[in-house]
């Protein structure tokens, strides 16, 4: 893993000495700050198989995203599919030397975990004969609270004053996940989740995952300091090696009665395979330079 | 005139008042207008502005919007628009003469002309335009512009005064428009030159020459002037006179040059009457002389005037007009011109101090661009150069930088010597001297104590020649006094150079070598060399310290293009308006002047007149060859007062073009640079750029990075 940061942090910084070339030393009317609140929107690219048909070749092909399932609030259990995410940026960056600048960004997004891509792999209810009622698992699918917390080195195009119009930027920094706690989190209809520990391991624990990303924003200047963004993000995480195999909560075999409902590795692994899905983003906002 | 005349005797003899006024006053304006060449100055304009620069862009345009005929409706506007702006792109270069006595001149030759024509003559504004091109030129909005080189050119008022007529018919026949209706299909506004913009036919010159004939013969002016008019036009690449060189272009007899310096024999003068014109605008002078031949033949009773305004009033404007040739010449670094120019009006002009002083910038200026390792910049076209100034370019391709060093010296020295009184030229032979440390491989041992010819004439009388041996009082003798002892005894016991023509400069200044002021001058040069070798880098701290003192805004240029480059006056103009309104958000108070005519609601004569100073000032900063040094202004005085009436401020320059890339992709750039007034030297120079339209953002970037360090 440290290799492959290694060679990371090596292409941004070539990267970056190629751009740095004929920098000004002045400002666009001496601004030097620059404070953005982008949203962001990213397809979630995970392929997703056929949950109606049983058939062995049948399961492909019905389009992208997660499903995910979850009770109301007069516990039924309800299933849903997750098509996009949607990420809140902030972001305060400093320029110096003419064109570069370094900065701090926070990134928020709430999400459901990707537990599989069909239903097949779950449990399946069978009302044997004509009617066949597809359900995984009963157990509720977790939901996350996603934070990013990256320094940020960017880059202006050089041939204009800064702040201008194009801005590649690096970022490095952490991904967390943290488990959202107030859900109705239920094993089945009949029972619910009290304690979140039965639910999973070390519940309160956060996921922490390394985050590099590479994003492009085009500014469009509406007046000196405001500015509309559009922009492209792409979010690089470094993963654990995950096994999407296993672990699936309340499969045979799977460590049931005072076991928690989600392994921790299960989980991790899980996150880590959906955010490999999820690397492009679209983002869009204001900047306000001063 | 003759109605001129006659309201003036009227009032006269109407009110004792007006005839006390006259007699008492009207003599101190004649000899206010008397120019003295000694103490010449560039023509300036005089007395209160004319219509032409109090209106405003848009006055001008609606006024001629209803005069326009020939452009269809569709192009009326752009037509109006494009031409009045191309006016004003002349107007603002504050070369446009008003009130002076050359226009006033080119004015009466014009009411003669169109003394039968009232209501054009109402219409019409003649001015002269400082140039060196041999040229006239018609406006749209009926602005007829003579350039002081025709002036300088022309032999009398008659050749002036059918000049004046063809232009006069270019308006009359309204041949802009007609014109501008033909190129207006296949493009518009690439270019604002004016020369693009109203690039005539040839049908309409010929036009032009027959129909000038008519106000020409009504005027009463000889028909024998009229080829001559042509050969003017034809040898106009010439200087204005043509005249043999000989050794008295160095001056001081004591100078020798050797002759083998010099080409063998001028170049001949080859102008060609019948050359190829397709690419021209013009005719050529062949088909002209040959059509106009014919037109003359329909006129008879021919009268024989050459001149009806006294002929001295055509001579002293003529001198004017060379003079400010000259001027010219050295702003536009053309040195060996401005030499040859100032060796013809010496003949006229004997020890006029005005052209001596010239004379001496162009010296000490030239010998800077050499020593700058740029003299083939100014000797550059040698071989196309006709007539005796073909030998000066050769004589200054042979000359080495030594050479051309130890010359210049010679030469502002005796300049000195002549005007001892001339703070300048004192100036000067302080400066060249110093520049002499600059010479690579040069070594001051080496020159001689007596000049060529003496040296000469002792070779060839060595047995006459008694050594001088005095009893020497070595008491109360300095350093330098004991070295140049030493040295006069060397030099006249031992002879070190050899006596060929190669070794002519180290006898140039022999008179110099033993003087103290010399000497001291060389070794502070000398030491000051060596001090600057020893800094291997310093910091330029210049660039982030605030500027104190006043800031002179130079009219800034600033040019917007649409799609495929063409020139897009809208925005131009909206360029220039948000300027103008970022200038008054942001510019400190009282600090930020505007000498400029863009904003013409302040228009006056005065700074009119400052900002032509600036301009000329600007092209000698940009033409000349020698960054090194200090910029020697040929409006040095001028430029004194101006600098601390102004307490001591910089010149700001803003150069901006927008342009439109594609349909989505702007570029807004522009270089802003500071100039210290005295000495020319750039003081701070930024780039802006910025990928954005012309609008109020972009624009008040620039403006904010201009005002941002003062």
């Amino acid at each position: 893993m440290m290799k492959k940061l290694y060679y990371y942090l090596l292409t941004v910084t070539l990267f970056s000495l190629a751009l740095n070339t004929n920098a000004q030393n002045t400002y666009f009317f001496n601004q030097r700050n620059l404070i953005t609140v982008n949203a962001s929107i990213n397809p979630r690219l995970m392929a997703l198989k056929s949950n109606k048909s049983t058939g062995m070749y049948s399961q492909d092909g019905l389009g992208l995203g997660t499903f995910y399932q979850y009770y109301n609030d007069e516990n039924v259990l309800m299933g849903g599919h997750m098509k996009y995410n949607l990420m809140l940026n902030t972001s305060y960056g400093r320029i110096f030397g003419g064109n570069k600048i370094f900065g701090v960004e926070f990134n928020y997004q709430k999400q459901h975990m990707t537990i599989n891509e069909s239903s097949n792999a779950g449990y399946q209810d069978y009302n044997y004969g004509y009617d066949q009622k597809v359900i995984p698992f009963l157990v509720s699918t977790p939901v996350f609270n996603i934070y990013d917390i990256q320094l940020t080195y960017g880059l202006f195009n050089s041939s204009y004053i800064a702040p201008n119009k194009h801005i590649i930027s690096y970022g490095l920094g952490l991904r967390i996940y943290s488990l959202s706690e107030n859900e109705n989190y239920r094993k089945d209809a009949l029972t619910p989740f009290t304690d979140l520990s039965h639910y999973m391991n070390d519940y309160d624990k956060s996921f922490i995952f390394v985050r590099l990303s590479i994003n492009y924003t085009y500014r469009i200047l509406i007046t000196k300091n405001l500015s509309f963004d559009l922009g492209i993000n792409t979010n690089l995480t470094l993963t654990a090696d995950f096994d999407p195999q296993e672990g699936f909560p309340s499969q045979p075999g799977y460590a049931l009665g005072e076991g928690a409902a989600y392994r921790r590795e299960f989980v991790k692994s899980r996150l880590a395979y959906q955010t490999f899905f999820n690397i492009f983003y679209f983002r869009t906002g204001l900047s306000f330079a001063i | 005139m003759a109605i001129e005349h006659a309201t003036l005797t009227t009032m006269i003899l109407k009110s004792t008042q007006y005839f006390l006024f006259f007699f008492l006053i009207f003599p101190l304006l004649i000899s206010a207008q008397e120019v003295d060449f000694n103490e010449f100055k560039t023509t300036k304009s005089v007395g209160a502005p004319p219509r032409v620069f109090t209106e405003t862009f848009q006055e001008r345009v609606d006024y001629r919007k209803g005069k326009v005929t020939e452009v269809g409706d569709k192009y009326k506007d752009d037509y109006v628009k494009y031409s009045n702006y191309s006016l004003n792109g002349i107007l603002q270069s504050g070369y446009v003469l008003y009130g002076d006595p050359m226009t006033k001149f080119v004015q009466k030759v014009g009411s003669k002309l169109l003394s039968k024509h009232p209501s054009l003559k109402e219409e019409l504004q003649f001015f002269v335009i400082k140039n060196n091109m041999t040229n006239a030129l018609c406006t749209d909005p009926g602005v007829i512009f003579i350039t002081t080189g025709l002036l300088a050119q022309i032999e009398n008022e008659a050749q002036l005064a059918y000049v004046m007529a063809h232009e006069i018919v270019h308006y009359q026949e309204n041949h802009l428009q007609k014109s501008f209706h033909i190129t207006k299909e296949s493009e518009i506004g690439a270019s604002t030159a004016y020369q693009d913009l109203v690039m005539l036919s040839k049908d309409h010159e010929f036009e032009a020459d027959a129909k000038a004939l008519k106000l020409y013969h009504a005027a009463g002016y000889s028909d024998k002037e009229i080829n001559t008019v042509f050969d003017v036009l034809m040898y106009s690449y010439l200087t204005f006179d043509e005249i043999e060189l000989d050794s008295t272009f160095f001056g001081n007899p004591e100078t020798f040059i050797p002759s083998s310096y010099f080409p063998e024999k001028a170049n001949p003068i080859l102008a060609y009457e019948d050359y190829d014109d397709t690419k021209s605008s013009h005719p050529n002078i062949r088909k002209r002389k040959d059509a106009i031949a014919d037109e003359l033949r329909k006129y008879d009773n021919w009268e024989n005037n050459k001149n009806f305004i006294d002929i001295d009033e055509f001579i002293n404007i003529q001198n004017i007009a060379r003079f400010e040739t000259v001027r010219e010449n050295v702003i536009l670094s053309n040195y060996l011109e401005a030499l040859y120019e100032i060796y013809i009006l010496e003949k006229k002009f004997e020890n006029n101090e005005y052209l001596q002083t010239t004379k001496a910038i162009v010296w000490a200026t030239m010998n800077q661009a050499s020593l700058s390792g740029k003299k083939n910049t100014f000797l550059k076209n040698a071989k196309n150069k006709e007539g005796s100034i073909s030998l000066l370019y050769g004589f200054f391709k042979t000359l080495n930088q030594q050479e051309l060093s130890l010359l210049t010296i010679r030469q502002v020295e005796d300049l000195h010597n002549s005007f001892p009184e001339s703070k300048i030229i004192r100036e000067l032979r302080d400066e060249t001297i110093r520049n002499l440390a600059l010479v690579k491989r040069f070594d001051i041992k080496r020159l001689e104590k007596i000049s060529y010819l003496d040296a000469l004439a002792l070779r060839d009388n060595k047995d006459t020649m008694v050594a001088e041996v005095d009893s020497i009082n070595t008491e109360g003798e300095t350093k330098y006094d004991r070295i140049r002892r030493i040295r006069e005894q060397q030099s006249s016991s031992q002879s070190t150079a050899e006596l060929i023509d190669e070794n002519f400069s180290s006898f140039l200044i022999y008179d110099l070598v033993s003087n103290r002021n010399f000497n001291e001058l060389y070794e502070e040069a000398e030491k000051e060399r060596e001090k600057e070798k020893n800094i291997v880098f310093e910091k330029n701290k210049a660039k982030e310290e605030k500027l104190k003192g006043n800031i002179i805004l130079y009219n800034p240029l600033l040019i917007a293009k649409g799609k495929q480059n063409r020139f897009d006056l809208d925005n131009t103009m909206k360029f220039y308006d948000l300027v103008s309104l970022s200038l008054d958000e942001q510019a400190p108070k009282g600090r930020l002047h505007q000498k400029s005519i863009v904003f013409s609601e302040n228009f006056t004569t005065e700074s009119y007149n400052e900002t032509s100073m600036l301009t000329d000032f600007i092209l000698q900063l940009s033409n000349r060859e020698n960054f090194k040094f200090p910029l020697i202004n040929v409006d040095e005085e001028q430029m004194k007062d101006f600098i601390k009436e102004h307490k001591a401020p910089y010149l700001l320059l803003i150069i901006a073009q927008a342009r439109k890339v594609s349909k989505t992709k702007n570029d807004f750039s522009a270089k802003i640079e500071y100039i210290d007034l005295a000495t020319g030297k750039s003081i701070r120079s930024s780039h802006y750029s910025v990928g954005l339209k012309v609008r109020k953002a972009s624009v008040g970037g620039l403006v904010f990075e201009a005002l941002s360090k003062i």
